[in-house]
């Protein structure tokens, strides 16, 4: 008898911890990267109107679960943005009905951001969609005849310089001077004048130092994406010198481009990609923002806006295409550690030294034509925005991009060819058709611009409501952006061709 | 600038050439595009599918459970709310009598006697309107009688009647004045003084004028002249 209760005591004891066993058997562990969305899809044979999913820990506030709309089969999509801040450990997904008892039927493991994947953080995707929005639909409107003479006041260089300054004096200009003549060549000569007012032997040495300057950072990054692991100050140092002086910047990019290769931390085309995101970061938030400043004012404004708006939006552009470039680096980098998010310390500083230049320029230039100078009026009458090179530089890059994010090559191609098309048409006039009325149109670029960004944002409002996992919705926010700039490209070119018919008329 | 990006290319190209190529994992665009990048196999971020089930059959009853416990004693009740108002309680018994007061002022003075035996009846003399003589045989063979009007508001209304020379034997008699009007207000007028005084009476100058010292019913101003009959009556009473 005593050997039965025994018996029966021991069966009793290990049903009885076995059956927490079991039940963790049946519940799924999750592994999700903080800073990203994750999705949750629940369907089947019950209403599920009312039910609610959160992310719960004793140690965290819990994170809701916003559902989507339902699909077809009635299925929905809940979705949770975990900040980059969250803390990592084991966190429980619970769900809960109307009238049903609370439920974990999950496990998740949070951990630190091991991919940068912008298709998998929407803010940051729209941030960089909506840029890439108003840079291409501007681009499409500086066809227009009334943006297509750019013009700048330079002096005629007289100085004497020592020989050692003298030869990199010819160096840099012998460099822009092999350059084909673009647009983006007179932009370089142009943005370097400041430089060049302030010293000419400045002027002469700055892309040498910004050379080294650019090693060092390649140096001092532990991979060749490690925007986030190389100095700020050293990286922002870079980056002010490039909104001084492009040319500079550009210079930077190649040092800092020789060394990641020579270290061996280019090992494929999305590390050379983020090369370019880096360089470009450098380079291109100067030329861009005066570009822009020149077309902004060739709109009509009342003349306190005219004194305000060029200048303000033109810099706020050259901040957003350097955050930009700071999301595209970290996005096609091959990361070995955490990944630092980004924040927006850089950019804004970016944007007020832009807005710094601008105006110190407008002081140093005041009076060039009073000061006995000899100086000269450059004035470009773009035949075209871009060259065909840059558009298959672009059509590629888009590709490229586009393919990293989804790895679907098919959906790169189809897109990122759709998206060079409206760049690709900058390169080419029709002569047909041409529209009385469109002939008749007054366009205002930074106004098309921001109404094509807010309908642009409208769109990503209802995709994100839409029962689609965040990759899904990621594509479709690509794919979206690319069929509008395809359309307002087309419609740009009809509305040049009838406007021109009109002027010559 | 061009050759710097030549060579820069050059060299990117050859990198990531050796790099793809001494690498263990077939070569395809995604090595080519990610290189041999851990991360792209990393199974992280899944999604997870949950399937509702039908809701199921209601179970059968339980077994009912054993009895509870007593319960413990209750807490005192509130206190009640305020009873309802009681009936009104019996009148109490009268006061004690007041002290004496202080004697009042003198009285005024007393009311004239009782009338005498009622006289033999009396007759009416009637006067024409605006004023005559009328003849009385009651206690006066002869009086005066005159009447004034008031023009208000664009017509003439009766504004007094005046009875004098009345005869000092008509004291304490009652005077009683009766006049008409004509169709169709068809209005009797009595005016009274209920007992001449001795002021009113034996002297040719002492007026009884209506309505100031006696009471008309309806009031004089009340009454067109435009329509009063041409007699008044007079009579002592």
């Amino acid at each position: 008898m005593r050997n039965k209760l025994i018996a029966a005591a021991l069966l009793g004891f290990f049903a009885f911890i076995n059956s927490p066993v079991a039940l963790a058997a049946d519940t799924p562990i999750l592994t999700w990267e903080r800073g990203k969305e994750h999705n949750i899809v629940l369907g089947g044979n019950s209403k599920i109107e009312n039910w609610k999913i959160q992310l719960l820990s004793p140690n965290q506030a819990p994170l809701s679960f916003h559902m989507s709309k339902q699909n077809a089969n009635g299925y929905v999509v809940y979705s949770v943005n975990i900040p980059s801040t969250y803390k990592l450990g084991i966190y429980t997904v619970e769900t809960s009905g109307a009238g049903l008892p609370k439920k974990v039927v999950a496990g998740v493991s949070i951990v630190n951001m091991i991919s940068y994947n912008l298709l998998q953080i929407p803010v940051k995707l729209i941030i960089l969609l909506l840029t890439l929005v108003f840079l291409i639909a501007t681009l499409s409107i500086m066809r227009m005849k009334k943006y297509e003479q750019i013009q700048y006041l330079r002096p005629t260089p007289s100085a004497k310089l020592p020989n050692f300054v003298a030869s990199f004096y010819r160096l840099r200009g012998q460099s822009v001077d092999s350059i084909k003549k673009s647009l983006f060549k007179f932009l370089l000569i142009r943005e370097g004048e400041l430089a060049h007012k302030i010293s000419p032997s400045l002027w002469a040495l700055l892309p040498a130092f910004s050379l080294l300057l650019g090693s060092l950072v390649a140096k001092s990054g532990q991979v060749v994406g490690g925007v986030a692991h190389v100095s700020v100050a050293l990286f922002f140092l870079t980056a002010l010198i490039g909104v001084i002086d492009p040319y500079s910047g550009f210079t930077a990019a190649i040092g800092f481009a020789f060394v990641q290769t020579i270290v061996g931390n280019v090992t494929s085309v999305s590390s050379v990609m983020s090369l370019f995101a880096v360089g470009a970061g450098w380079a291109v938030p100067g030329i861009i923002s005066s570009l822009y400043q020149d077309m902004f004012r060739k709109d009509n404004y009342s003349s306190t806006l005219k004194r305000v708006l060029p200048d303000l939006f033109a810099s706020l552009m050259g901040g957003l295409i350097f955050l930009d470039s700071e999301l595209l680096t970290n996005s096609f980098a091959n990361h070995v550690g955490p990944i630092s998010e980004i924040n927006l310390l850089i950019p804004a500083l970016v944007t007020v030294a832009i807005f710094a230049r601008m105006h110190f320029e407008r002081y140093v230039l005041r009076d060039l034509h009073l000061t006995g100078e000899n100086y000269q009026v450059r004035v470009l009458t773009l035949p075209r925005v871009v060259s065909p090179r840059t558009v298959g530089f672009a059509a590629l890059y888009f590709i490229g991009t586009i393919y990293v994010w989804t790895r679907s090559l098919g959906f790169a191609l189809i897109v990122g060819i759709m998206m060079a098309v409206p760049i690709s048409l900058l390169v080419i006039r029709f002569d047909s058709p041409k529209i009385q009325y469109f002939g008749k149109l007054q366009r205002n670029i930074l106004i098309e611009g921001l109404l094509l960004c807010g309908l642009m944002y409208l769109i990503f409002i209802q995709v994100s409501d839409m029962p689609f996992d965040v990759n899904q919705k990621g594509k479709f926010f690509i794919l979206y952006s690319a069929l509008v700039l395809f359309i307002h490209g087309f419609l740009s070119a009809i509305i040049d061709t009838s406007n021109r018919e009109q002027v010559a008329a | 600038m061009k050759k710097m990006i030549f060579f820069i290319t050059f060299l990117v190209i050859t990198r990531i050439g050796v790099s793809i190529g001494t690498g263990a994992t077939p070569v395809g665009i995604g090595n080519f595009f990610l290189g041999n990048s851990s991360v792209a196999s990393t199974n992280v971020n899944q999604i997870l599918g949950l399937l509702v089930g039908p809701g199921g059959q209601p179970g059968a009853a339980g077994i009912a459970g054993i009895n509870g416990f007593s319960g413990l004693n209750g807490i005192n009740g509130m206190p009640g709310a305020p009873g309802l108002m009681g009936q009104p309680g019996q009148p109490g018994q009268p006061g004690q009598p007041g002290a004496a007061g202080s004697p009042g002022q003198p009285g005024a003075a007393g009311s004239p006697g009782a009338p005498g035996p009622t006289g033999p009846a009396g007759t009416v003399s009637m006067v024409g309107f605006g004023g005559g003589i009328a003849l009385v045989d009651s206690c006066d063979s002869e009086i005066n009688v005159s009447m004034a009007q008031k023009f208000t508001a664009g017509i003439f209304y009766l504004d007094s009647i005046k009875v004098s020379n009345i005869g000092a034997a008509c004291a304490g008699h009652a005077l009683k004045v009766h006049l008409n009007t004509i169709a169709p207000s068809s209005i009797n007028i009595d005016c009274t003084v209920a007992a001449l005084p001795n002021s009113f009476t034996g002297s040719a100058t002492n007026v009884v004028s209506f309505p100031a010292d006696g009471i008309c019913t309806p009031t004089l101003s009340s009454i067109k002249v435009s329509e009063l009959e041409s007699k008044v009556g007079v009579e002592f009473l």
